[in-house]
């Protein structure tokens, strides 16, 4: 399946990290927080204002920036 | 006695590691500050006595990784931390987030100490259908492992903790099973380890967890010829497998995570709806999301003003009955030469002024702290964060601007919560240009004074002003001074706490110990310099009615404040620009009274002719003030519309002379945005220095009072421009060109920091 960038997952919709694209330093900071190839990501909601965007991924709720998320490739998943 | 064994609680943010900490050592203990930048680690005894313990509370952090040289300075003194000190770990675990949370464990391990781990909120993970199964989870990670729930009453891990803390001391406790990872990596691992030992730098015996560390780090810290020679090796490693090793450790760490809670941890049935998500689809709606965010900071702006205004009179008055008068009159008594007890009186009124913020940051920390601790100050910043990026600044910076409408000391204090230095300095140095509310009394005792129509709207035109001056600030900082980018938002959203009474008091608690203790001295250290210039003069001769210091230097100054429509007659507004550097509350009494005595050339008080002291009657008068800081309240919404109510503010003779000595109604406008604009008051200089240091204070004081400067006068000027055109340019061309000037000196200095390898400023004592 071709891979979508992840800022354009759409409210509720699961993707699977393929590749993360972001500089050094940013993979590092979001490789803890579960932000790697080969695991799963839901998009929750975006701000009022359009950005950030809130994920859920491992049981938590992260917020990313679009700049950010545009950067991580996913495969959609369908369920 | 042999010395205690420390145990260090180690854990992502927000997984409740502070309730456990309490839970361990008891509320009563006391608190023991750890020598160094911050007290970022708590060291308290363990609750019971008989085993011979202390815990360590370290602050939250998701990965040992160094990502960054700025790091957040809490989280690389875990690293050093866990690197050099720690014996045994309590790794505490948010239950229903347990595989982001395996993975610090997973590094954790690494360094093969014994361990523990507490499965936190284990309630929540219930609610939400995850089943885990300890005993299993527990035999592939080798550590006991403990279910909790900190909100509980009965807190029934608690004795289970205690029995592995006695295995502990009894040193039966295992260390966990290691981490074995791939063949590639291990291989790695050896390799690295045995080039370390070999270079014999480090003073430490090189361990596997060491060597994993470097491995891992982007930025390892070592010395020079290690790191190059590190990084050679990971080249190679690197060219070897396809990834780079970071990245490969990372991947592996999260299989083996994948492996432990395989089986052991099984998701069934979705449930419907978390309480957070409930919540959260309320509070985070597209609709509701910001009215909802703007009532809560509405909320917390009223609760902290009315409530910290009702009592600072109060307090004030009391510490100055005792400190003030009651120590000069003991003095007086003492026989003391008048001269010894205007020191003292001095420093009695900076300990008055100190003490009197205490009830504003107390109610401020409190209320954060339950915003904080509940989970919305994360909320809140996912609501603004686009807004705040305008900027260049997150989310969270959003705080510290309200608060700053109310009281810029607590504000700047409240700085605090961002993560980044570069993000503290840049709120921290817009943040005086917000007009708190002892600025607002001066505008509406003067704008009540000269403008019969529409003083509503000239206050409001000042607020506005001091925003744009903010913005302007901002902007000119992110030029020169702070260039560096701003961290990219990885926010995480926590599920919502209800958090406890006694967090709430030892955070507030802790707050007003901080701020009393480090910067109420430089505070005071002001206060008194300025009161002891307006006790003193240089006229030694005691007939003569001596003009103090402060009146002098006032006398002088004004010339300099020509341009800005101060005639050389009207000193009494410069003398009220003086003593408003003290605290903007004092300069309506101050113009008051100098107006009022004009013919009188002093404004001090004369210590012998008071009235008899009464330390009774004083400290009736100050409890007073609480009833009437009430009334007050209606009244001062009223003040504005009301042209009547400044009358009991100001007498009509000093009303006549003001009127007098104010040539035109610009020059009032412009003597409003300076005091607008200038130094907001020492406290507020004293808070900066304690959180970004001297230099940054100095830069305050001049910034501000430059663009006070300037803008005030440009505005005065440019509405005599019919007048007198050619002046009129003249000025407002020359403080242009001295802006500019300013600019590409600050950006020469910026440039001259970079080179010498500009680290961030540590925060001293």
């Amino acid at each position: 399946m071709a891979s979508i960038a992840l800022n354009k997952l759409l409210k509720n919709e699961v993707g699977r990290v393929i590749h993360v694209n972001a500089n050094d330093l940013l993979q590092h900071r979001l490789a803890p927080l579960g932000v790697v190839p080969g695991l799963t990501i839901k998009m929750i909601r975006t701000a009022p204002l359009g950005d950030p965007v809130e994920y859920e991924l491992l049981g938590c709720h992260l917020c990313l920036r679009q700049e950010d998320a545009q950067l991580i490739d996913v495969e959609l998943l369908r369920d | 006695m042999d010395a205690p064994l420390t145990v260090s609680l180690v854990g992502n943010p927000n997984c409740g590691k502070t309730t456990l900490f309490n839970l361990l050592t008891g509320q009563n203990s006391q608190t023991g500050n750890w020598s160094g930048v911050t007290v970022a680690l708590e060291k308290k005894p363990y609750i019971d006595p008989h085993l011979n313990l202390h815990v360590v509370d370290l602050p939250g952090l998701y990965s040992l990784n160094t990502t960054t040289e700025s790091a957040a300075l809490d989280e690389m003194l875990v690293r050093e931390y866990i690197l050099s000190d720690v014996k045994c770990i309590i790794n505490v675990i948010d239950a229903s987030a347990i595989a982001r949370h395996l993975y610090l464990t997973s590094q954790l391990i690494d360094r093969q100490v014994p361990m523990i781990m507490v499965l936190n909120m284990i309630d929540l993970a219930e609610a939400q259908g995850i089943k885990i199964d300890i005993d299993a989870l527990s035999q592939r990670l080798g550590m006991p492992i403990i279910p909790f729930c900190g909100t509980n009453k009965h807190h029934i891990g608690l004795s289970y903790i205690h029995k592995a803390l006695t295995d502990y001391q009894h040193q039966t406790l295992p260390c966990p099973r290691p981490c074995i990872y791939s063949s590639d990596i291990e291989q790695a691992i050896h390799t690295c380890q045995l080039a370390l030992e070999t270079m014999k730098t480090v003073s430490l015996p090189v361990s596997r967890y060491m060597t994993i560390r470097a491995l891992e780090s982007r930025k390892p810290q070592y010395p020079e010829a290690i790191s190059s020679s590190l990084v050679e090796m990971k080249k190679k490693i690197d060219q070897a497998s396809h990834e780079t090793i970071p990245f490969a450790l990372t991947s592996m760490r999260y299989r083996w995570v994948c492996n432990m809670i395989d089986k052991t941890i099984v998701q069934e049935k979705k449930i419907a709806k978390t309480m957070t998500q409930q919540i959260d689809s309320i509070v985070l709606n597209t609709y509701l999301g910001l009215p909802i965010f703007f009532a809560v900071m509405y909320a917390l702006f009223s609760i902290v003003m009315t409530v910290g205004q009702l009592f600072q009179p109060a307090i004030e008055q009391l510490v100055q009955a005792v400190c003030v008068n009651g120590v000069s009159h003991c003095l007086l008594q003492l026989h003391m030469p008048s001269a010894g007890i205007a020191i003292f009186a001095s420093i009695g009124q900076g300990l008055s002024i100190v003490v009197s913020f205490v009830p504003l940051i107390a109610i401020l920390f409190f209320c954060l702290a339950a915003l904080e601790a509940s989970g919305y100050i994360a909320r809140a910043s996912f609501l603004v964060d686009k807004i705040m990026r305008k900027i260049d600044l997150p989310g969270q910076a959003f705080v510290p601007f309200i608060v700053g409408f109310g009281c810029n000391v607590p504000a700047i204090l409240a700085t605090r919560t961002l993560p980044n230095e570069r993000d503290r300095k840049l709120s921290i140095l817009m943040n005086p240009f917000m007009s708190c509310s002892a600025r607002l009394q001066v505008f509406s005792l003067l704008t009540a004074v000269f403008f019969t129509q529409g003083s509503q709207n000239i206050v409001f035109l000042m607020y506005l002003i001091g925003i744009a001056a903010a913005l302007f600030t901002g902007l000119i900082m992110r030029k020169t001074l702070l260039t560096q980018v701003s961290n990219n938002l990885l926010l995480e959203l926590p599920a919502y706490h209800c958090p406890t009474w006694s967090l709430l008091f030892d955070k507030m608690c802790y707050k007003v110990k901080y701020f009393l203790i480090r910067t109420g001295k430089t505070i005071v250290i002001l206060v008194a310099i300025i009161q002891g210039l307006s006790y003193f003069s240089f006229t030694l001769d005691e007939q003569q009615k001596p003009e103090s210091i402060l009146v002098f230097i006032s006398k002088k100054l004004t010339p300099a404040l020509a341009p800005l429509g101060i005639i050389p007659e009207n000193w009494p507004a410069t003398l009220g620009i003086l003593t408003g550097i003290l605290a903007k509350e004092t300069v309506v009494a101050v113009l008051n009274s100098s107006y009022d005595n004009l013919s009188k050339v002093s404004v001090e008080q004369d210590l012998s002719n008071e009235l008899p002291f009464n330390l009774w009657l004083e400290v009736k008068a100050a409890l007073l003030t609480i009833p009437e800081q009430l009334n007050l309240k209606v009244m001062s919404r009223e003040l504005l519309n009301e042209k009547d109510a400044n009358d009991t503010l100001l007498s009509s003779s000093a009303k006549q002379m003001m009127q007098s000595l104010f040539t035109s109604q610009t020059s009032v406008l412009a003597y409003l945005m300076f005091i607008l604009l200038y130094i907001p008051c020492v406290s507020t200089m004293g808070a900066i220095r304690r959180e970004i240091g001297s230099k940054w204070m100095y830069f305050s004081i001049f910034w501000t009072t430059f663009l006070a400067y300037m803008v005030s006068v440009c505005f005065y000027q440019l509405s005599l421009f019919c007048v007198h055109p050619l002046t009129s340019s003249c000025w407002v061309f020359g403080l242009l060109f001295l802006m500019v000037l300013c600019i590409i000196g600050l950006r020469y200095i910026a440039s001259r920091m970079d080179a010498q390898d500009y680290r961030p400023v540590i925060i001293q004592d």
